[in-house]
């Protein structure tokens, strides 16, 4: 596979006006709030480009993601593009502050592609319209076919000086498709792009699971013919196999927050239960002992704690316990089914599927208050909840269109999205 | 922001070198990792980016080449179904009475073909999660297998496997074709060692 460099440096800042402060950049200039509903109206112009082809189509690519991007974070509205037309004349010399207030946006974000001996070189500048002064500044440089990713580490910056915190944008998703009769493991960009295969053994591949690092994916294969549990890395090289003994069944597979163990569910005759796998020498221990089915299990931010699935009191429900095995607690009561936990990384909400009126719709508790909330709401089934790493975005399943494909939202369950198209495909997971 | 930094003196900033290596005192601008040569990145364009990996073009067998292994005359015997499926009830593994009469019958041509070795697979309807069902196949044939070794028969006879909701004999979205793929299927899979 071929492999390219984005050379990356930042600007010398200038002053554009400034009221004699600095530029703060690095810090939280604007405040968003973790919980604000309100969105900064941001305006995002093309690009600007050299004559050539090349420049002009990563011009039109950088806008373009970059627009997605700002709005797919939910801390930005991206002001309709066709109000620009309205600003001429306007440059980072010479901004053009207050037109750019005039259509609503706070923020404007200008930006040129250049040529420079067969690569392309990228500028993008952040501007606070009511300061009237530079935020930001990144000029990177690379081949052309990676403007895709400049955007995206663009994007990430500009999340940043509003946040304190990097956006998600260079973030992966690994999921399962339907191939012929198999289903094999996938990965992708975070916004359904660049889409790439990592197994094709025609059997079932299922449950795949990100490393804390990015550069593993665990997960179930029948590529022998029976249930082992399999880690490649993100470029689909056999890194670990596990096999196991006939008629066992590892499933579910979770790392732990340091990356140095893997939880899962083992099945001997018929009895899941939750063991840990250290990686380092193989050991396994066991953690649940009864005669239920156990599940599903999934590591707290700070790894002291597991949530999991267990139908011991005769339906299935998410359950807690220290990560020894220790002081199990019941989370859930409501609805005849309630699956597949995903702790949130801040550690304050587990997000769950339920089973109620005859589906599974998505649902979120809060630990430390105890309160539920309902994100999705049928007739389909929503499935598969997993949290992007900032905690703002979820990606699920569900079969709203006829088959399961993946989506994503906020994780206040609004603004919902299709990410893959063409159906089934489902077990989605967000690199952190 | 500290203080300091809010007041620092324009003129630092007009010297960006000095910006990049001091910084604000207390916090390091985020931006100066960005100077460090940043990591590769995948590149590969889209429409090139399905291709197969060391991983895949590893020679392994899949299960429908542990089905070529089979000799014609197992393969023959799987065609006739000697052996008959048995079906649950939505999320359980209990054996209804239908599945007891079913697993009588096969218990029955068990104990007459004893030299045959059997894979039971356990299935589920599609609804639910992929893991869940997984665990619930596995236990619809751990409950079939421990009836039949309770029926007399040599537990190392059988194996079981789960195929979770993965393999459904009827891809309906209904209880129609629900009650057909909560199953437990019998393949008969070679021939006892002597």
């Amino acid at each position: 596979m071929r492999r390219f460099r984005i050379a990356a440096v930042v600007f010398l800042i200038t002053l554009a006006s400034g009221r004699g402060g600095i530029p703060q950049t690095g810090d939280i200039i604007l405040g968003i709030s973790e919980t604000g509903a309100r969105r900064i109206p941001v305006a995002l112009p093309d690009f600007q480009a050299a004559s050539s082809a090349g420049t002009q189509r990563a011009a039109g690519t950088i806008t373009q993601t970059l627009r997605d991007d700002l709005a797919f974070s939910g801390y930005f509205s991206v002001v309709k593009p066709a109000l620009y037309s309205d600003i001429t004349g306007y440059s980072e010399k010479r901004v053009l502050y207050k037109d750019w207030l005039g259509i609503g946006a706070e923020s404007v974000v200008l930006g040129k592609v250049l040529e420079e001996s067969g690569k392309i070189a990228v500028e993008g500048r952040l501007y606070d319209n009511h300061q009237e002064q530079l935020v930001m500044g990144r000029r990177y440089r690379a081949e052309p076919d990676a403007a895709r990713n400049i955007a995206h580490r663009l994007a990430n910056e500009i999340v940043r000086q509003f946040t304190g915190q990097a956006g998600i944008f260079q973030t992966r998703i690994t999921f399962v498709s339907q191939v012929g009769r198999g289903k094999e493991i996938f990965v992708m960009d975070y916004d359904g792009e660049r889409i790439k295969r990592l197994t094709n053994n025609g059997s079932l591949n299922l449950n795949p699971a990100w490393s804390p690092d990015g550069n593993e994916i665990a997960f179930l294969s029948y590529r022998s013919g029976r249930p082992e549990l399999v880690i490649l890395s993100s470029g689909g090289e056999l890194r670990k196999a596990f096999p196991q003994q006939r008629g066992e069944l590892n499933l579910a597979p979770d790392w732990s927050p340091d990356g140095k163990r893997i939880a899962f569910a083992g099945s001997r005759d018929g009895n899941a239960e939750i063991f840990i796998l250290r990686l380092s020498d193989g050991q396994l221990s066991r953690l649940t002992n009864n005669p239920a089915l156990d599940t599903s299990p999934s590591w707290s931010p700070t790894g002291k704690e597991i949530a999991f699935v267990s139908d011991r009191s005769g339906s299935p429900q998410i359950y807690l316990m220290d990560a020894e095995g220790s002081n199990v607690r019941r989370l859930t009561y409501e609805g005849s089914w309630n699956d597949l936990p995903a702790w949130s990384p801040k550690g304050d909400k587990i997000a769950f599927c339920s089973r109620q009126e005859g589906h599974f719709d998505l649902y979120v508790r809060e630990l430390a208050t105890q309160k539920t909330t309902r994100l999705t709401y049928g007739p389909s089934n929503s499935e598969d909840p997993r949290w992007s790493p900032d905690g703002r975005h979820m990606v699920f399943t569900t079969d709203r269109s006829g088959n399961y494909d993946i989506y994503e939202m906020l994780s206040d369950g609004t603004e919902i999205r299709r990410v893959t198209k063409g159906g089934r495909s489902i077990n989605p997971d967000w690199s952190r | 922001m500290s203080k300091w930094c809010q007041r620092a003196p324009l003129a630092l900033i007009l010297l960006p070198l000095l910006v990049l290596v001091v910084g604000c005192p207390k916090k390091p601008r985020p931006e100066i990792p960005e100077t460090t040569p940043p990591k590769t990145t995948d590149k590969t364009p889209a429409a090139e980016e399905v291709k197969e990996s060391p991983f895949a073009k590893t020679p392994e067998s899949s299960e429908s080449s542990l089905e070529d292994q089979m000799s014609d005359e197992i393969r023959r015997l799987n065609e006739q179904k000697p052996l008959g499926s048995v079906y649950f009830d939505f999320d359980k593994a209990d054996l209804r009475q239908d599945a007891l009469e079913q697993l009588q019958r096969n218990a029955e041509w068990l104990k007459s073909h004893a030299v045959y070795r059997v894979r039971i697979e356990g299935n589920c309807d599609e609804r639910g999660t992929t893991e869940y069902n997984l665990a619930l196949g596995d236990r619809r044939a751990a409950t079939v297998k421990n009836y039949l070794v309770k029926a007399g028969l040599d537990g190392g006879r059988f194996e079981t496997i789960s195929y979770g909701e993965e393999h459904p004999v009827d891809p309906g979205h209904g209880e129609e074709a629900w009650k057909k793929n909560r199953r437990a299927d019998f393949t008969i899979t070679g021939k006892a060692a002597r």
